[in-house]
């Protein structure tokens, strides 16, 4: 077990942040802290990295309990706060190696380490630039270079893709791919679902401090009703076809908005087939059919009665 | 040694900030030496006005009055008209019309009292002197009229009592009349770079690394906050001492090397070093106080001009009032001043003097001391907070 969270409460006045909150992050893991902004997921960062204090439960990291004292752990940690945290004063290289400094002696070794991570991020024809000068998508990664180039066994990063361009996005979204393939485990917290679907092997999704599901994407989405959602897009629907696709088999949820009909099915076979059949013996018209798997705002959305974005 | 070695990266950036200070102050203590001390130009000199006297009597004792009113002060003639008057008056080429009436004389003579006529510019505030002259004049010349003397005789007379002069000195304080060497001026106005540049220096690169985020990175970091502390201190020390070394090479630059044969130039090296440890607390309480560069150069400028002026740098002590005194002796600028001033004014440090510079570096370390701790205050309740 890498990190371990017990019981994990943590109030800031009268706000409850943390309510016995709950994790447990395995070696080798790409782990995603999933939630709407204000639901606890930077507070917990805080708690694991001993940068906040918390009122009562457990943390544990490589084994060890996590305080703002333990250097021997802070050394296997790397760390990619939300908010670039960069000297604008410095350049790019000389950013990533004051911090790789923090953690790293060695001068040679040291500057080993940064352009390693500079060639990592893909930040080579910048070295010299200060950050100023660089665009959101770059200081993003400068900021992630600074975090990782000491070469880190358990990386964190805190919504480390916030206004970013979707090229630069994808770019950090491969290297953290890489840097797990590399052996390192990661700590990923977003509010952006594709994200976390696209790159984390197991999810927590917390809401008011709370964790209301932990498993792999399949089995989160498992433990919701939807397992498919029908979209046809059709011109005109009498209100009696709505009732009469209600009734077909595995089908628990119709609605009809915008000439598109969303029909959602708890599984099963041949859902689509017996739709369409029924609205081809109606003569219903319609035009561009297709199907959506569930999603991880699915399973937030049947949890919470909300969407991860409200 | 990477915070200690990044902080001269940091500093490197504020470069162009020390210099204009350090370019200012040389600049301001040149000309202090061109010009002497402020004490040097408190002194007086006679003025002309520009008058004009109307003369209706155009009797000998009223063309004796004009000719002499005409040596004190620059006489324009006018035509004797009330329009002339006001216009001459309103655009300012004359400050006060004086109008001998007629019958002056005879009046006079008789022992009446015979006023003359003014007229004065509006506004114009320096014809009190003239007034002040004319009725002196007045009263002498009638005394010497009331004694038997002929109006020529008693205006002869009134210009001899007019014309000698009374020797006056002005005591300002104990020492002010001493003769202090140049170099003097340049360490009273010590103060002012020191503090402007270390503010530059020390809280404009404090705030940068105390900046919320960047802190947070660094406190995540297998680097223990001591550490940190540590060098960042070290990084402080060694750059004020590097600022007083250069500050203290300057007056070489500027007045010779005299002050070394002065007999208390180490006096003068220990008032100024216990100082920057004043100007190093000031500009520490200033980066750990501040959250931005705008906020920096409020507090810097808000306190090193209020330390200067309040304290008698820029302002001699021997000018201020006794209110503002008491208040400035709250203020480490005044006992660095104070001490500046003694060590100024000997050759030789003995007795009581010795013991009041010596009492003056002492106090300055004292303020020096209150104001880290108050650093440490608020530094700790910061790290409360978070």
């Amino acid at each position: 077990m890498i990190v371990k969270v017990e019981n994990l409460v943590k109030r800031y006045k009268d706000l409850l942040a943390l309510d016995h909150l709950n994790l447990s992050i395995e070696k080798g893991e790409i782990f995603g802290l999933l939630g709407p902004n204000g639901s606890g997921k930077s507070t917990a960062i805080g708690c694991i990295l001993a940068l906040l204090n918390f009122d009562k439960g457990n943390i544990e990291v490589f084994g060890k309990p996590m305080r703002p004292d333990s250097y021997d752990l802070k050394r296997k940690i790397g760390v990619v706060l939300q908010n670039v945290a960069v000297f604008n004063e410095l350049t790019v290289y000389d950013n990533i190696d004051y911090f790789c400094g923090l953690y790293v002696k060695d001068k040679e070794e040291r500057k080993k380490l940064v352009m390693e991570a500079i060639e990592f991020v893909g930040l080579e024809d910048f070295k010299k630039f200060y950050p100023k000068k660089l665009s959101g998508g770059l200081l993003r990664r400068l900021n992630i270079a600074c975090g990782i180039a000491h070469k880190p066994e358990l990386i964190i990063l805190d919504e480390p893709t916030v206004a970013v361009d979707p090229q630069s996005r994808n770019r950090i979204l491969e290297g953290i791919v890489d840097l797990n393939k590399k052996g390192a485990t990661i700590i990923y917290t977003s509010h952006y679902m594709e994200e976390v679907e696209q790159i984390c092997s197991r999810v927590a999704i917390i809401d008011k401090g709370k964790t209301i599901a932990i498993g792999t994407k399949e089995q989160l989405k498992a433990m919701i009703k939807t397992s498919e959602t029908i979209c046809i897009e059709v011109l005109e629907l009498e209100e009696k076809h709505l009732e009469n696709i209600k009734e077909l088999p595995h089908v628990y949820k119709v609605d009809y908005d915008n000439q598109r009909l969303l029909i959602s099915c708890t599984g099963g076979k041949h859902n689509l087939i017996r739709v369409l059949n029924y609205l081809q013996s109606k003569e219903v018209a319609f035009g561009r059919v297709y199907t959506e798997l569930p999603t991880l705002n699915d399973v937030f959305l049947e949890i919470t009665g909300k969407e991860l974005r409200d | 040694m990477i915070v200690f070695s990044t902080f001269f990266k940091l500093l490197e950036k504020n470069k162009w900030s020390i210099v204009i200070n350090l370019v200012v102050f040389l600049g301001i203590a040149s000309i202090a030496v061109r010009s002497g001390s402020p004490e040097d130009q408190i002194n007086f000199k006679d003025i002309k006005l520009k008058l004009a006297v109307i003369d209706r009597d155009h009797s000998a004792t009223s063309m004796e009055l004009k000719n002499y009113i005409g040596e004190l002060h620059q006489l324009t003639e006018l035509e004797d008209d009330p329009v002339v008057f006001q216009d001459e008056l309103y655009f300012n080429n004359v400050y006060e019309i004086l109008i001998i009436p007629a019958g002056f004389e005879e009046g006079l003579l008789a022992g009446k009292e015979i006023p003359l006529e003014t007229l004065e510019a509006p506004d114009a505030g320096v014809t009190t002197l003239s007034s002040i002259q004319v009725d002196q004049i007045m009263r002498f010349f009638k005394t010497y009229l009331a004694l038997g003397l002929n109006p020529s005789e008693a205006m002869t007379k009134t210009k001899e009592i007019m014309q000698s002069n009374a020797s006056v000195n002005i005591q300002l304080d104990n020492h002010s009349l001493e003769e202090a060497p140049n170099y003097n001026y340049y360490f009273q106005y010590l103060p002012y770079p020191m503090i402007a540049i270390l503010v530059s220096c020390i809280s404009l690169i404090l705030i940068i690394y105390n900046e919320k985020d960047l802190k947070n990175r660094t406190v995540c970091a297998s680097f223990s906050l001591k550490k940190r502390n540590f060098e960042l201190s070290l990084a402080n020390i060694t750059v004020a001492v590097i600022i007083w070394i250069i500050l203290m090479i300057f007056p070489f630059i500027i007045y010779g090397t005299d002050m070394l044969r002065s007999g208390v130039y180490g006096y003068y090296l220990l008032n100024s070093f216990s100082f920057l440890i004043v100007s190093f607390s000031i500009s520490y309480l200033i980066g750990i106080f501040s959250n931005s560069e705008e906020a920096i150069s409020v507090f810097s400028t808000s306190v090193s001009l209020g330390l200067c002026f309040l304290g008698g740098v820029f302002v001699p002590l021997s000018v201020m009032s006794k209110q503002v005194l008491y208040f400035s002796k709250f203020l480490p600028s005044y006992w660095y001043v104070m001490t500046n001033e003694i060590i100024g004014k000997n050759t030789e440090l003995v007795g009581s003097d010795l013991k009041d510079v010596i009492y003056g570096i002492l106090i300055q370390l004292c303020f020096a001391i209150a104001i880290f701790g108050i650093s440490l205050v608020i530094t700790k309740r910061k790290t409360q907070a978070f």
